[in-house]
C-alpha cells in the first residue's frame, strides 16, 4: 500500500447520497471496517439530488422480492438515526403518458397487486394529460433534509472519517487498493466504493462508466407556492419525474431533463394553468443504467466497486448492499447481487428493467 | 398633501431634482382601488401615488411596509371593457388619464393570505395603500414572465446589450462600428444607467456631457434599436425575453418579445443594499438611490427634514442635493470611521451635522408621520451615541453588490471575495460577457472601456489599450462594510433587502444557528421551509456577511437559489419539446420480461372468450391454489393482437406440459382458459 497522510483504511466510499452515507455507516457500525466516506462538503445547503422512496418502476419481482425483506430491516434503523419525523407514509400519483409506460405500469400492476402491494388502477378521467394512473397506499418517504444532517453526526460516532471530496482524486491500484487524493491529504484504502451515480460519474474508469450507463441531464427544482395540489408526491417514470408537495406549498421537483423542459413537464404532470415560478433550481451531469436494472459490483479486477441504478429503492437496500460488500450476503442477496454484477459477465436479458426514455440524452 | 409627507419638490430648472420625466403642465387623474389619484404626464403610477402621498403598501405581521420602487404591488387597467387586461408593475405602469386601475390579490404561503385592500368611501385615503399579510415571503413579486401568452415576437440581432449604462452605451457604440445590428435593452425611461448618480471623477466630463457623447451619432444609427422600459426577465442560451411598457395616445401598450443573438452583453450594474437594523423599511426609510432617482425623474421627497445613514460616498451627494432643494439635512452619518470623500468635505461646508464611525441603531414610527432614529458607533453596536433623531425621513445607503441576476440565470459562475465583501462573477459563459459596473468597473470611463473590450473579446479581435480615470482612493474611500444593528426587542423586523424576500437575520448566534438548522433537535418542517425558500443576491450577501451562510456556498447558493424573476417559461413549439415526446410505438415482449418466467419461455396464442375480464400484465399460474406472484408463469402481453384479436401471453412451456388449461388472474378474478 502506497504511503498516505491521513491513514489507511478498510474502505473508502464516495457518494452524494443518503445510499452512500448508510452503506459507509453499517460498515462501520455493523461490519467493524475502518471507513473514509468522501463527500460534498456543501451538501447540506444544496439542493437535493435524490428522493429516497419505497417504490420505483421496477418490473423484475426479484426486486421487490428483496426490497420487501431489506425494508423490514432498514426502516429501523433509519428511525434509530433520523428520528420519527426521518421518514413519512406516503401515497403517490404515478401518471403515465406513453405507451411503453402504461406497458411496464402494467405489469408492474399486477406484479405488486398479486403480493398484496396497495397498489390501485385509477380512471383518468381526472388527469386528462395521462394515459394510465395508479397510486401506491403507505408508501415510505425520507425525508432528506431532516436525515442528512443526523445521519452525517451518526457517521462521526460511528466512527466513520468523513472528508470533504473536492478536488478529490483516485488512483487505482490492480489489487484493487485505491489511493484517493484530497485536498485534506491522501488517503489509502484497501477497496473503493463509488457508492452512488454521482460518484459513479465523477471517479469510475470511463470504459466502464460508458458500458454500464448512460448520461443525462437531471434537474431539480423548488417552486414558489401555486395552486394548492391534494398530491402530496406525483411520478412518472419515463422522465424519472417526482413532484413532492413541500411544507411552504410549492413543489421540490426531479426530473431527468433540462431545465427549460421542466416547465413542460410541470404543466403535463402538475397543472397545465399555473406559471410555476423558482425559489430554487439546479441541474447537473447524471447516470442511468443501460439496462434499467441495479449495477453492483467491480467492473475488473482492478476497478473500484460501482453501485447504482437502484432508483429510489437505493437508500432501502442498503444494508443488504453493506453485507455483499463484506462478503456476508445471505442466499437471496447473493442471488440478486451476483445477478445484477458490474463485470462482463453481468447477463442483461436475465434482468434488464423497465428504462426511463431519456436516458443517453447526453 | 393632506396627511402625507412625501410631495413635489419645487421645480427649479437648473436642479438635478427637477422631475426630468414629468410634465407638470399635463396632469393625470386615475383610480386605484376606487380611490382617486392625481399625477402628471410622464409620471409611473407609483410615482403618481407616491406624490399623492402614499407612502406605505400595508402591514405585515402589523408592522408597517414602506411603498417603493422596489416592493409594489401590480396593477391592471379595467378602464377599457373591451381590451386585454395586462398586469404590470405598479413601477411600471405609466400614469394615464382615466385609467381605472385594480391590483390583483395573491394568495400567501403559511396559510397567509394578502387581504384585500379596504377603503371606506368618503374617507381620506391617508398614507397607506393598505394591504396586509403575514406570510414569510411577499407575493408581489410579479413580472412580466408571470400572465400572458407565450412569446410570440421574435427578433434578430447580432448583439444584444442588457443595460442602458454607460458601458452598455460603450458597448453599443463598439458594436455599432464594427457593423453588428445591436440591440440595447434599458427598464428606465430613459439612457444612462446610474451615471448621474454616482457622478464623474476627477478629470472625467459631467456625466450628461459623457451620455451625450456616447449616444451622439449612433442613436441614428439604423443598425440600433434602443427598447426603453424594457425589462430583461429571463435568459436562455441565445434568447433575451423582454418585457416592455409604453404608452401612446393615452393608451397602454405592453410588448412580450424575444430578442435572439449571437452575443449578449450583461451591463447590468449594481444592486444597493440596506444598512440592518430594526424598522430600515418603515415608511420614510427609503434607500440613497431610490431617493435620488425619485427625486430626480419625478420630483418626489420624503419629507422636509431628512436623516442620511450611509457606508458610501455617493449618498453624501444625495444629501447635498436635496439641501439645495430646501430639505433640512438633520444628520448624517458614516459608518467608516474616517472616511475622505470631497462630498464629505462638501457637506461640512453645507453645515450638515456630520458623525464618522456612526450607524444607526434602530427607527422608529412616531406620531405624524415621523421617524425616531437612534445611532450608534459602528463598532460598538448597541452603544448608541447622541440624541435620538425625529425626522421625516430616513435615507440609507448600505453599500453595492454587482447585479449578477442574469449572469447567474445563464448558468455564470460566481464567488464570494472575502476582501470586497460581495459575490463576484468568475469564469466565462459562451457568447455572454459582464461589463461595467456589474464586471468591477468604477468609474464612468473605465465602465465605457470594459464595455468596447467586451466587443473586441466577442469579436476575437486584440484588445487595444484604453485610458480610463480611476478613483483615487487616497482621496475617495471605498465603500465600508455593511452596517449592521443588533435586534431590539419590540421594534419593526430588520430586514436584508429591501425588495420581495423580506429575509431577516436569524436571532441566534452563528453556533446555535447551524446547531438550530442541523441538529438532532431541529424541526424537520422548520428545516425544509428554511431550505425551501428563494433568496435575492442581496440577501445571500448579508447572510454571508452575518456568518449565517459560509462563504464556500456562496457561488453554489447564489446559482440555485437566488432565481429573482425565474418562471418555467419556454418559447413556443421549441427544439427542445419535440425531443420530450416518447416513441410512439412499444416492444411486444420488453426487456424487463425476458427470461422473467424461467426458460424455456415463449410467446403463447390463447382462447379469447374471457379478454373482457383481463388486462395487460395480467399473471398467468398453474392454478388458482398459489396465486403470488413469485408462482407466475407466465403474463398477458397482448389482448387484441392480430386480425382474429387474440389474447397473447408469455408462458414458461416446461410448467404447462402436464396441463390442459391455465388460470390468469386479475386481482379476484381468475379466467380458465384451455391451452
Amino acid at each position: 500500500m502506497q504511503k498516505s497522510d491521513l491513514g489507511f483504511f478498510d474502505f473508502g466510499l464516495a457518494g452524494t447520497s443518503l445510499q452512500a452515507a448508510l452503506i459507509a455507516g453499517l460498515l462501520a457500525k455493523e461490519h467493524g471496517k475502518k471507513i473514509c466516506f468522501f463527500v460534498e462538503g456543501t451538501l447540506e445547503l444544496r439542493l437535493s439530488r435524490e428522493i429516497n422512496l419505497s417504490f420505483d418502476s421496477f418490473c423484475r419481482p426479484q426486486t421487490w422480492d428483496l426490497l420487501q425483506k431489506s425494508l423490514k430491516e432498514t426502516l429501523p434503523i433509519i428511525h434509530k438515526i433520523g428520528g420519527k419525523r426521518a421518514i413519512c407514509r406516503i401515497n403517490p400519483l404515478i401518471l403515465c403518458k406513453s405507451k411503453s409506460n402504461e406497458q411496464a405500469m402494467a405489469h408492474l400492476y399486477h406484479l405488486l397487486r398479486n403480493n398484496d402491494f396497495e397498489i390501485e388502477k385509477l380512471s383518468i378521467k381526472k388527469f386528462p394529460d395521462a394515459i394510465a394512473a395508479f397510486r401506491i397506499r403507505g408508501a415510505h418517504l425520507v425525508r432528506q433534509h431532516i436525515l442528512w444532517p443526523k445521519i452525517k453526526a451518526w457517521l462521526k460516532t460511528s466512527g466513520v472519517a468523513v472528508i470533504d471530496s473536492e478536488g478529490m482524486q483516485l488512483v487505482t491500484h490492480r489489487d484493487g487498493s485505491a489511493l484517493v487524493k484530497t485536498a485534506s491529504g491522501s488517503i489509502a484504502v484497501k477497496r473503493m466504493i463509488l457508492a452512488d451515480e454521482q460518484a459513479i460519474l465523477n471517479y469510475g474508469a470511463q470504459n466502464d462508466v460508458e458500458r454500464l450507463f448512460d448520461k443525462c441531464l437531471t434537474s431539480t427544482i423548488i417552486t414558489k407556492p401555486a395552486q394548492k395540489s391534494n398530491e402530496s408526491l406525483i411520478l412518472n417514470s419515463e422522465y424519472r419525474f417526482s413532484a413532492r408537495s413541500t411544507p411552504h406549498g410549492g413543489f421540490e421537483v426531479l426530473a431527468d431533463v433540462a431545465m427549460d423542459q421542466m416547465g413542460i413537464l410541470m404543466g403535463n404532470f402538475v397543472d397545465k394553468d399555473t406559471k410555476f415560478k423558482l425559489l430554487a433550481r439546479n441541474s447537473f451531469n447524471n447516470l442511468r443504467s443501460k439496462d434499467g436494472a441495479a449495477v453492483v459490483g467491480k467492473p475488473s479486477v482492478s476497478s473500484a466497486w460501482m453501485v447504482g441504478g437502484f432508483g429510489y429503492l437505493g437508500l432501502f437496500f442498503s444494508p443488504s448492499i453493506a453485507r455483499y460488500i463484506c462478503q456476508k450476503p445471505n442466499a437471496a442477496e447473493q442471488q440478486y447481487f451476483v445477478s445484477h454484477s458490474a463485470n462482463f459477465k453481468r447477463k442483461t436479458q436475465n434482468i434488464a428493467d423497465f428504462r426511463s426514455f431519456l436516458s443517453g440524452q447526453l | 398633501m393632506e396627511n402625507s409627507k412625501l410631495h413635489r419638490l419645487t421645480y427649479k430648472s437648473d436642479a438635478l431634482f427637477s422631475g426630468q420625466l414629468i410634465d407638470r403642465g399635463k396632469p393625470v387623474h386615475f383610480t386605484l382601488n376606487s380611490r382617486a389619484y392625481k399625477g402628471f404626464s410622464g409620471d409611473s403610477v407609483l410615482s403618481a401615488i407616491l406624490g399623492s402621498g402614499v407612502d406605505t403598501i400595508g402591514k405585515k405581521f402589523d408592522e408597517e411596509i414602506a411603498l417603493t420602487p422596489n416592493f409594489c404591488p401590480p396593477v391592471m387597467d379595467t378602464s377599457d371593457p373591451g381590451a386585454k387586461v395586462e398586469i404590470v408593475p405598479m413601477n411600471r405602469m405609466p400614469a394615464l388619464e382615466g385609467m381605472q386601475l385594480f391590483s390583483p390579490v395573491f394568495k400567501g404561503q403559511d396559510n397567509g393570505e394578502w387581504k384585500k385592500p379596504f377603503h371606506l368611501p368618503f374617507i381620506s385615503r391617508g398614507r397607506s395603500l393598505k394591504y396586509e399579510w403575514n406570510g414569510s415571503e411577499a407575493f408581489l413579486d410579479f413580472y412580466a414572465g408571470d400572465v400572458g401568452d407565450p412569446v410570440k415576437e421574435v427578433e434578430n440581432f447580432d448583439l444584444v446589450v442588457v443595460g442602458g449604462g454607460v458601458a452598455g452605451l460603450g458597448a453599443a457604440k463598439a458594436a455599432i462600428e464594427l457593423g453588428w445590428r445591436v440591440a440595447l435593452i434599458e427598464q428606465r425611461a430613459k439612457l444612462g444607467g446610474d451615471a448621474v448618480f454616482f457622478g464623474a471623477i476627477e478629470g472625467e466630463k459631467r456625466p450628461k456631457d459623457f451620455i451625450e457623447n456616447l449616444l451622439g451619432e449612433m442613436q441614428k444609427h439604423d443598425r440600433l434599436r434602443i427598447f426603453l422600459n424594457a425589462k430583461a426577465y429571463s435568459l436562455n442560451n441565445n434568447n433575451v425575453l423582454v418585457h416592455q411598457v409604453s404608452s401612446k395616445n393615452n393608451t397602454l401598450a405592453t410588448r412580450r418579445l424575444c430578442l435572439n443573438a449571437k452575443h449578449i452583453i450583461l451591463a447590468t450594474g449594481l444592486l444597493e443594499r440596506p444598512p440592518i437594523f430594526c424598522g430600515n423599511r418603515l415608511p420614510g426609510v427609503m434607500g440613497a438611490r431610490t431617493a435620488f432617482d425619485l427625486a430626480a425623474d419625478y420630483g418626489l421627497w420624503n419629507g422636509q427634514s431628512s436623516a442620511f445613514s450611509t457606508a458610501s460616498s455617493v449618498a453624501t451627494q444625495v444629501a447635498l442635493l436635496a439641501s439645495d432643494m430646501g430639505i433640512i439635512i438633520e444628520k448624517l452619518v458614516d459608518s467608516r470611521a474616517s472616511p475622505k470623500s470631497r462630498f464629505f468635505e462638501f457637506s461640512k461646508a453645507y453645515g450638515i451635522s456630520l458623525a464618522t464611525g456612526t450607524q444607526v441603531s434602530s427607527c422608529q414610527s412616531q406620531q405624524q408621520k415621523k421617524l425616531l432614529v437612534q445611532f450608534e458607533l459602528s463598532s460598538y453596536p448597541s452603544k448608541e451615541v447622541g440624541e435620538a433623531l425625529l425626522v421625516d425621513s430616513l435615507i440609507i445607503c448600505g453599500g453595492w453588490l454587482p447585479n449578477l441576476n442574469l449572469w447567474i440565470a445563464s448558468g455564470g459562475k460566481t464567488k464570494w471575495n472575502e476582501q470586497a465583501k460581495q459575490l463576484q462573477a468568475f469564469g466565462m459563459l459562451e457568447n455572454i460577457i459582464l461589463t461595467g459596473a456589474c464586471a468591477g468597473a468604477a468609474s464612468m470611463s473605465e465602465c465605457v472601456a470594459s464595455g468596447k473590450d467586451a466587443i473586441l473579446e466577442l469579436a476575437g479581435k486584440k484588445k487595444t489599450a484604453q485610458s480610463f480615470f480611476t478613483i483615487d482612493f487616497e482621496h475617495e474611500s471605498r465603500d465600508g462594510e455593511l452596517p449592521i444593528a443588533k435586534n431590539k426587542a419590540n421594534m419593526a423586523p430588520r430586514y436584508l433587502d429591501m425588495g420581495n424576500s423580506f429575509k431577516q437575520p436569524e436571532k441566534f448566534s452563528k453556533k446555535t444557528l447551524w446547531s438550530k438548522i442541523f441538529s438532532a433537535k431541529q424541526d424537520g418542517k422548520k428545516a425544509e421551509i428554511t431550505l425551501g425558500t428563494g433568496y435575492s443576491l442581496v440577501d445571500l450577501t448579508a447572510k454571508i456577511t452575518l456568518g449565517e451562510i459560509p462563504e464556500k456556498f456562496a457561488g453554489f447558493f447564489a446559482k440555485e437559489r437566488c432565481c429573482v424573476n425565474a418562471t418555467l417559461n419556454k418559447l413556443e413549439k421549441t427544439p427542445m419539446e419535440e425531443k420530450l415526446l416518447p416513441p410512439l410505438t412499444t416492444e411486444l415482449l420488453p426487456k424487463y420480461l425476458h427470461y422473467r418466467f424461467g426458460e424455456p419461455a415463449e410467446i403463447v396464442e390463447l382462447n379469447s372468450e374471457q379478454k373482457g375480464n383481463l388486462e395487460i400484465g395480467c399473471l398467468v399460474y398453474r392454478d388458482q391454489k398459489n396465486i403470488a406472484s413469485k408462482y407466475a408463469i407466465g403474463a398477458v402481453i397482448a389482448l387484441d393482437f392480430g386480425p382474429d384479436k387474440k389474447i397473447l401471453a408469455y408462458i414458461n412451456k416446461t410448467k404447462t406440459r402436464d396441463l390442459s388449461s391455465i388460470v390468469i388472474r386479475n386481482g379476484t378474478y381468475f379466467a380458465t382458459i384451455s391451452i
